[in-house]
């Protein structure tokens, strides 16, 4: 039990004393019970009623007022109850008989549970389920009375698409599975469920694909999951830093998605995708390098412009990554190097300046940073207010009042543009922590500095993996099948295999295919 | 302290980062505002030492289009900074003492060189540049023809701002489409200067002045300012200036040199004094040489493919023996600039065209032999020309206006 390291260092938690007490027939001493163990809280609700032919057996409704639905225990359980239990025959007085009638003929509602335990009510009650309990049983009855209070499908706001779905998860779990299973629609899309964190109980859906996901994978990322040892998970986040293999790196090694058509496509893959309740993101691993640089918006669109806009996004991310560190180096080491009608351009601007130029750079980008920072945590209101102050400021009275060169202001927004066009925001942000490593070594060693970043930066890379898969894994190890959907995406007819480093059950996507007069045409033994 | 593999590696990390410092040759962090920028190099005689150094440097202040709350002076785009010395480092540095900032020779766009010194020997001049990690060799190389280079580098030029760069564009026009100078770099320049069985010949640059002063910016609000111009090709014998070439033996040199891009010479049509222009797109020329009975016989072939530009004359151009007549013409009018070139060469006793080269190549024992007195040998040479011109095009017109 993943419970028991926590309970050995925590003996005196109150929750965990009772877990496997039997449930008190007798109804008074249950009621005060779990009247103790919510400390009566305001929400905590408990109503008592009698029914059956002489009105002589006794219930009680247990449950929390703000997380069930009242409308469906008035309807489904109260009113189902005092009505059938008039028409039952006398065996339902008996108080041992009593729960079989109630479950089997009295309940017209659709999901319930048996508990057993007087720790199993606590938590079903938590969960937001009403507890039906009767005088003299020894068990109780859980009915899914749950209210789904949701925020409704939206657009999504951090990965839009042009073309393609517009729905994106929400916070409640249930839907975000519903909006996958609307996808895939197969039995073999399995879902394993998991609850973590000893106070948050957040529930946590584990979904892969049989028959294409690789079992050991799977394996190892339930066996990963249940190591888990957490008081809380509010969000995705919690886990992620769980399932890197190496911490202390800039580069993400688990992608976070927050589209349901995104996470199918990893599924169908032979990914895993981690689902946590309460968080608009899903959690896919193994995810390595390239995965960053692929939307879900790539397999929509006709090759060829998802080819150049994979091209433009590798080179967005080597500029946003090089760009500033590139200019210090040539103006501070290397004006050699520039085109002499370059070079008279950039020093005229430079003429006035005080700032040297890597302090200059350093600056630039901070502030930049600090505006994108502003503009996510400032009320919506004031955003406008942050965008007119920051682009006026640096943009033109900073370059006016002779402080910076317009030529950086020019290398610090390409470089800021280019760190947007990645679908991955994560990988936004490691270009964003290396850029600052690259522009101190090119001030200090020229182009020279920035071939040792880099290479470090690989060397380093190439020391990462996600569950077995090397991070860097088309290119080292070298796998040429792969590189048609790595710097470009062919048509998928080209493509036809799964990601080979995923270790798929079944390794192909599409069946054999061949361009029969310029179109493809099924061959009739392409089957797997 | 135990070391376990992965601490042992990252000391060993650390110290291969650390042997980074020493070899970064290059470590050399100036900021583009502590520096000056060094367009154009003159090398005369000094007054009173050997060397007098003209650095042209750019202002950049003064040539760009101001950024808003720069503080252009609307001065001059060059300054001119001129230093005397006994060899040519001390005469850079003696010129240091002017300049407020570290001088940079990585935008060199020319060397111009005074007629004074080039008679006296320019050899001696090369080898600093050739030494220093700074500075480029593919720089070209003029000289300043009947004044000094620093007259010419500091004159002033329309159109481009930097005099320099405008220079190093003329040579290159003036060696494309006229084909009337040599774009000899630096490079070029010593290793011609050092390889035996070849002479030097570099293009002249001229000061027309207009009676204007060409270092003041005054003189370049009027529509004729005064101007550079490259005319002229210097004969070199060994390092030294020894005369000057033009027109058909300048022509008939950059032939010989294999130089020829688009040069234009016309042919007299028939008899009659009017004259058709030919211009060359394509022209290879071969120098073979052999000894007959003692003498150097040089067997040269020229193909050349040239189109008719204009006509003064009424000629039949759709026919192809008129052409053929032209393309005869031509050649034979290509074999008189040979000739004149050869000869302007042979009266100064200098083979700029490389035919002791080309001697040994053919046969290295008789250059052996005759490495030390090819000086009056050359001046025997035979030469045997071979030329075809083949007339390829007369342009979107066929026959010429016919006028009553």
């Amino acid at each position: 039990m993943f419970f028991s390291r926590y309970r050995n260092r925590q003996p005196a938690s109150g929750t965990k004393k009772n877990q496997n007490e039997p449930i008190d027939p007798s109804l008074d001493q249950l009621f005060s019970y779990i009247k103790q163990e919510f400390s009566e809280s305001p929400d905590f609700v408990i109503r008592t009623f009698s029914a059956g032919n002489n009105n002589e057996t006794r219930f009680g409704i247990i449950y929390l007022e703000c997380l069930v639905d009242e409308k469906v225990i008035d309807e489904w359980v109260i009113k189902s109850l005092t009505l059938a239990s008039g028409l039952l025959p006398k065996e339902f007085d008996d108080e041992a008989l009593s729960f079989d009638m109630v479950k089997n003929r009295a309940l017209s509602i659709g999901k319930i549970a048996i508990l057993e335990t007087k720790e199993k009510i606590i938590k079903s009650i938590i969960s937001g389920n009403a507890v039906l309990v009767g005088a003299g049983w020894k068990k109780a009855i859980s009915c899914s009375t749950a209210s789904e209070k949701s925020r409704p499908i939206s657009e999504p706001t951090a990965q839009s698409v042009i073309r393609g779905p517009l729905d994106s998860f929400t916070e409640s779990i249930k839907v975000n599975l519903s909006l996958i299973r609307r996808r895939i629609r197969s039995p073999h899309l399995k879902v394993k469920s998991l609850d973590l964190g000893h106070f948050t109980h957040t529930k946590i859906f584990v979904l892969h694909i049989e028959g294409i996901a690789n079992p050991k994978i799977v394996k190892d990322v339930l066996k990963r999951l249940k190591e888990i040892d957490i008081d809380s998970v509010l969000e995705s986040g919690y886990i992620e830093s769980f399932l890197e293999e190496k911490t202390f790196t800039p580069f993400p090694t688990v992608l976070t998605l927050g589209r349901p058509d995104d996470i199918c496509g990893n599924l169908m893959d032979g990914r895993v995708a981690i689902l946590v309740d309460n968080t608009p993101f899903a959690l896919v691993v193994p995810s390595s390098f390239r995965h960053l640089f692929m939307a879900s918006e790539d397999y929509y669109q006709r090759y060829d412009i998802a080819s150049f806009l994979r091209l433009v996004r590798f080179v967005s991310f080597f500029v946003s990554l090089v760009l500033p560190s590139l200019y210090v180096a040539l103006i501070t080491h290397h004006p050699q190097m520039l085109p002499t009608s370059l070079l008279i351009n950039l020093s005229a601007q430079r003429e006035n300046v005080p700032i040297p130029t890597l302090f200059e750079a350093i600056i630039m980008e901070l502030m930049f940073e600090v505006i994108r920072e502003a503009g996510i945590r400032a009320p919506r209101v004031l955003s406008t207010a942050i965008t007119i102050v920051g682009a006026i400021v640096l943009g033109q009275t900073a370059v006016s009042a002779g402080l910076v060169t317009p030529a950086m202001v020019i290398v610090v927004a390409i470089t800021g543009l280019a760190s947007f066009v990645n679908p991955s925001y994560e990988l936004a942000i490691t270009a964003r922590l290396i850029r600052f490593v690259m522009m101190i070594l090119a001030a200090t060693f020229g182009l020279l500095g920035i071939t040792l970043g880099l290479v470090v930066m690989i060397s380093h890379m190439n020391s990462l993996s996600s569950f077995g898969v090397p991070y860097l894994e088309p290119f080292s190890p070298l796998n040429l099948k792969a590189w048609g959907d790595t710097f470009i995406r062919l048509p998928l007819w080209m493509i036809r295999k799964r990601p080979a480093d995923l270790h798929p059950l079944k390794k192909n996507m599409i069946a054999k295919y061949r361009l029969r007069n310029g179109r493809p045409s099924k061959e009739e033994d392409g089957s797997g | 302290m135990r070391l376990n593999g992965k601490k042992l590696r990252l000391i060993q990390l650390g110290i291969i980062m650390c042997l980074t410092f020493p070899i970064s040759g290059c470590w050399n962090y100036f900021e583009l505002n502590e520096l000056s920028f060094v367009t154009a190099i003159g090398y005369d005689q000094g007054s009173h030492y050997p060397y007098r150094l003209t650095f042209q440097v750019m202002n950049p202040n003064n040539m760009v289009q101001q950024p808003i709350g720069g503080s252009g002076k609307g001065g001059s785009p060059i300054t001119v900074y001129t230093g005397e010395g006994n060899n040519i480092i001390e005469a850079i540095q003696n010129a240091s003492n002017k300049i407020s900032r570290h001088m940079n020779f990585s935008h060199t766009q020319i060397i111009v060189i005074g007629e004074a010194l080039a008679r006296k020997g320019i050899a001696t001049i090369f080898d600093v540049k050739e030494r220093s990690m700074e500075g480029r060799i593919n720089v070209p190389i003029l000289i300043a023809r009947g004044t000094t280079a620093e007259n010419v580098i500091s004159a002033l030029t329309p159109l481009d701002q930097i005099p320099a760069y405008n220079l190093a564009q003329k040579v290159l026009i003036t060696e494309g489409t006229p084909s009337k100078a040599l774009n000899l770099i630096e490079n070029d320049v010593v290793s011609i200067l050092s390889t035996p069985g070849i002479d030097l010949v570099l293009s002249g640059v001229e000061l027309s002045n207009n009676g204007k002063k060409a270092t003041e910016q005054q003189s370049f609000q009027s529509t004729s300012p005064p101007l550079l111009a490259i005319s002229k090709m210097g004969l070199f014998k060994k390092d030294k200036l020894v005369s000057w070439i033009n027109n058909s033996a300048a022509i008939g040199t950059i032939f010989l040199l294999d130089k020829m891009k688009h040069g234009t010479f016309s042919i007299n049509c028939k008899n009659k004094p009017s004259k058709v222009a030919i211009q060359i797109n394509y022209s290879k020329t071969k120098v073979e040489a052999s000894m007959v009975h003692g003498t150097p016989t040089f067997h040269i072939t020229v193909r050349t493919n040239g189109d008719i530009k204009e006509t003064e004359c009424p000629l039949n151009l759709e026919d192809p023996k008129v052409l053929n007549m032209l393309g005869k013409q031509s050649a034979k009018k290509i074999g008189e600039f040979i000739q004149s070139a050869i000869h302007a060469a042979k009266q100064v006793k200098t083979d700029v065209f490389g035919f002791g080269q080309a001697i040994h190549r053919a046969s290295p024992q008789s250059w052996n032999k005759l490495k030390n007195h090819w000086d009056d040998l050359f001046t025997k040479a035979k030469v045997n020309l071979d030329i075809f011109v083949n007339i390829t095009d007369s342009g979107l017109r066929k026959k010429p206006y016919e006028f009553k």
